[in-house]
């Protein structure tokens, strides 16, 4: 296998089969056909994620094992009754936001997950070269929950950016999200503001590209987010979104079941779909997750358009 | 009981019931992962007209722990 070469991907991948060796088959297989480019991007994340992660590689590697057992129980569910098991916004809140011990690890999981699952590697890939790379030169961004500032991070050092903003109605949020960016060594300034996307913008306030990185799935009224985002972009003003459909997870309330309802519910929101791209879940085929109602990642380039 | 727990593995994983090791864990070979689990616990439930609590389908990633699980809950039955 490739990742048992030296490198912060056999780092971070010989440490998880230490700890818990029943990833073994899952890393084996995930990447055994992994070409070039994207061996290249593995080991730029799995750099950005040890980086992250400090001196707490082990603690990143129980929180990936912890996410997966809590993925386990919520796919029970989905699987017996078709349905996302919780359904509001306060749910989320007393189940997984509000514990702070449950939140900690899932995070650390969820970076793991960046450059362990296939989707969310290939996402990464197609925000930058789909998104990133074709927005006009000096073009003001603004990323909804920049999170553990992956994205976010190349937003705000790529040179053709004018302008990088970030919202989270959390403060928590935002203030891991300000520490992560210092750890990547980003240096150009960048706005990080804690606010509240479903307020919307400020009057004078609109951006030439928003981004709104699995984001929807966690919303009550997805549809309102959509409209609030559409009026913070200029017209013609491009949108990136990643939303997954058949993705049972403890913070997941919006369920859309197939591709192409993802890309109807973002035209319905007053978007045209320049670009759209599906990635399965890792070891499978499209047509496999398509077939048995797995993860698909739908990565969508759009632009606002005018009624 | 073995032997039929082997035989509805074998369907599941698309293998042969002579294939199925009595040491055969999840996530230690190719042919079962996590989706394809659920796809063994459903299919256990109706092979064996039973069902699993979220907590049996957990603790059900051996084929001694499955078989174990069984006994019990056929003996409870």
């Amino acid at each position: 296998m490739r990742f048992a070469a030296n490198g912060a991907l056999g780092l971070l991948t010989s440490r998880l089969l230490e700890l818990s060796p029943r990833h073994q088959s899952f890393v084996s297989r995930r990447f055994a056909t992994c070409e070039e480019k994207e061996w290249r991007l593995c080991e730029e994340l799995a750099e950005q994620i040890v980086r992250l992660a400090d001196d707490e590689l082990d603690e990143l590697v129980r929180g990936y094992d912890f996410i997966c057992e809590i993925h386990r129980r919520e796919y029970i569910h989905f699987r017996r009754y078709g349905t996302y098991r919780l359904k509001t916004a306060a749910d989320a809140a007393r189940e997984v936001y509000n514990d702070t011990w449950y939140m900690e690890r899932y995070m650390r999981g969820l970076l793991m997950t960046e450059v362990l699952w296939s989707n969310h590697t290939a996402a990464i890939d197609f925000y930058q070269r789909q998104f990133l790379a074709r927005n006009p030169p000096g073009y003001e961004l603004l990323e909804i929950g920049p999170g553990h500032g992956l994205l976010f991070s190349r937003s705000a050092t790529d040179p053709r950016a004018g302008s990088v903003t970030g919202w989270d109605l959390s403060p928590v949020s935002v203030a891991h999200s300000r520490r992560a960016l210092q750890k990547l060594g980003v240096t150009r300034p960048y706005e990080l503001q804690v606010r509240d996307l479903l307020d919307g913008p400020g009057a004078d306030e609109r951006f030439d590209a928003v981004v709104l990185s699995e984001v929807l799935e966690h919303m009550e009224e997805p549809q309102r987010a959509l409209e609030r985002v559409r009026a913070s972009l200029l017209p013609g003003g491009r949108l990136y979104v990643n939303v997954p459909v058949n993705s049972p997870a403890p913070d997941h309330l919006f369920l859309l079941r197939s591709t192409d309802e993802a890309i109807r519910f973002v035209k319905s929101g007053g978007f045209g779909i320049e670009q759209a791209a599906f990635f399965p879940a890792t070891n499978y085929s499209l047509g496999e997750a398509r077939q048995q109602a797995l993860t698909i990642s739908v990565c969508m380039v759009a632009t606002r358009t005018e009624h | 009981m073995r032997d039929r727990v082997k035989a509805v593995m074998a369907a599941v994983f698309g293998l042969r019931p002579s294939e199925i090791p009595d040491d055969l864990a999840l996530g230690h070979s190719d042919c079962w992962d996590s989706v394809r689990h659920m796809s063994l616990v459903l299919a256990l439930e109706d092979a064996f007209r039973v069902t699993f609590s979220v907590e049996e389908i957990v603790e059900m990633t051996t084929l001694p722990r499955i078989l174990k699980t069984l006994d019990e809950k056929l003996a409870a039955a």
